[in-house]
């Protein structure tokens, strides 16, 4: 028997990640747990922006926590760590994205009862993270004033994956001749209807706004889940 | 380069379907990748030549189709495809934020050019 065989497959190439992620969002539902994705370009603000909405979530009694990917420092967990909020840090050894195998790790053990808000700084990358699901409840994008508006039509696939996107260092919009029309149009272009903010770690009433936005869709995803409670059944 | 970890993916999931079918090496393996996957066809190619050594797939080459995006149109009541990453009906120009493919990777099929030893190949394994 040395003819040639053709097999249909017909397999999801991302299963076994896809599996994976799809347990750990159930379990972040159980625990009713906000789960945030957070991914950008290196240097537009990821941790600079948590930091602020860490702090504020403190400040307003949400109980919030983080879980950072860094290549190879833990720079950004000791940055995050001056919030006072419950930091812990995934070295990537230099991987480019985070992937739901390496969360389900550093979750094990956590317990996330009580924690409102989980977020994840992805390794900053605008093309390897849209890929990998890691059972989040929103991808939030970051798109920061010194980048160039013209960074979403570049990654139409990270910003087509997110659910709403952060302008960030609106401070410097003025130097930067930012031209915020044409960033917005672009982000509307590749996503059209997605919610755009601007902040600025700078302006705490900019990061308000965020944790309202935020605190807001939480409530909303709750509201959704509480309805029908045989649909967890479905496969 | 997430390419690497998704052609791991891709030769660990078709020398498992190739074992299961008694396989002794695989010619070639085809691959449907949506356009907003988010991953490069080229240097796909260029991880599973790396990742398929030291497999059944040692010799199989990729087949890569492209699958493009179709969006639904809300003005028109119809499907489309978008020829660019712009989401706006071709003929409406409105908005298309619901999409209907363009995000999957799927191994389609794979190819058997050798079977093992002399044992019977009864066992039909298809997913
Ligand atoms: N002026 C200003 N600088 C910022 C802001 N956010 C971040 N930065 C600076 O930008 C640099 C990169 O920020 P970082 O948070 O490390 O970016 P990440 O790589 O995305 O985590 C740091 O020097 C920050 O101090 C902002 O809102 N305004
Ligand atoms: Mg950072
Ligand atoms: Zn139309």
């Amino acid at each position: 028997m040395t003819t040639p065989r053709v097999v249909e497959l017909r397999k999801n190439v991302m299963n076994r990640h896809d599996r994976k992620a799809a347990l750990l969002r159930r379990y972040f539902q159980s625990t009713q747990t906000c789960v945030i994705n957070l991914v950008s370009s290196p240097g537009t603000g990821k941790t600079e922006l948590l930091t602020e909405i860490l702090r504020s979530m403190v400040d307003r009694g949400i109980a919030a926590a983080a879980l950072v990917g860094d290549c190879a420092t833990d720079n950004d967990a000791k940055r995050l760590e001056t919030s006072a909020a419950p930091v812990r840090q995934i070295v990537t050894e230099g991987l480019c994205h985070l992937e739901a195998t390496m969360l389900d790790e550093h979750v094990q053990g956590w317990d996330l009862n009580g924690i409102d808000f989980l977020f994840i700084e992805n390794v900053g990358n605008l093309v390897c993270p849209s890929a990998f699901d890691l059972g989040e409840s929103l991808r939030v994008v970051l798109l920061s004033v010194t980048e160039g508006e013209d960074k979403p039509l570049k990654y139409p696939q990270m910003f087509n994956s997110a659910d709403f996107a952060l302008l960030t260092k609106m401070d410097l919009a003025g130097p930067c001749e930012f031209d915020l029309a044409a960033a917005r149009d672009n982000i509307e272009t590749v996503s059209p209807g997605m919610t755009v903010l601007e902040t600025s770690a700078r302006n705490p009433q900019s990061v308000q706004a965020v944790v309202d936005h935020m605190v807001q869709l939480r409530q909303l995803d709750l509201g959704s889940q509480s309805v029908p409670t045989d649909s967890l059944s479905t496969t | 380069m997430h390419e690497l970890s998704i052609a791991t993916n891709i030769v660990s999931e078709v020398e498992a379907a190739a074992r299961a079918h008694n396989a002794a090496a695989v010619s070639s393996v085809t691959l449907a990748i949506g356009r907003l996957c988010g991953v490069v066809p080229g240097a796909l190619q260029f991880g599973f030549e790396i990742v398929r050594e030291g497999s059944l797939l040692a010799q199989a080459e990729l087949v890569i189709e492209e699958e493009p995006v179709v969006v639904w149109c809300p003005e028109g009541n119809h499907t489309v495809e978008l020829s660019d990453m712009a989401f706006r009906c071709p003929e409406h120009g409105c908005p298309t934020p619901e999409i209907l493919s363009g995000k999957g990777m799927e191994i389609l099929r794979f190819e058997i050019s050798n079977f093992a030893g002399t044992s019977d190949m009864k066992e039909e394994v298809t997913q």
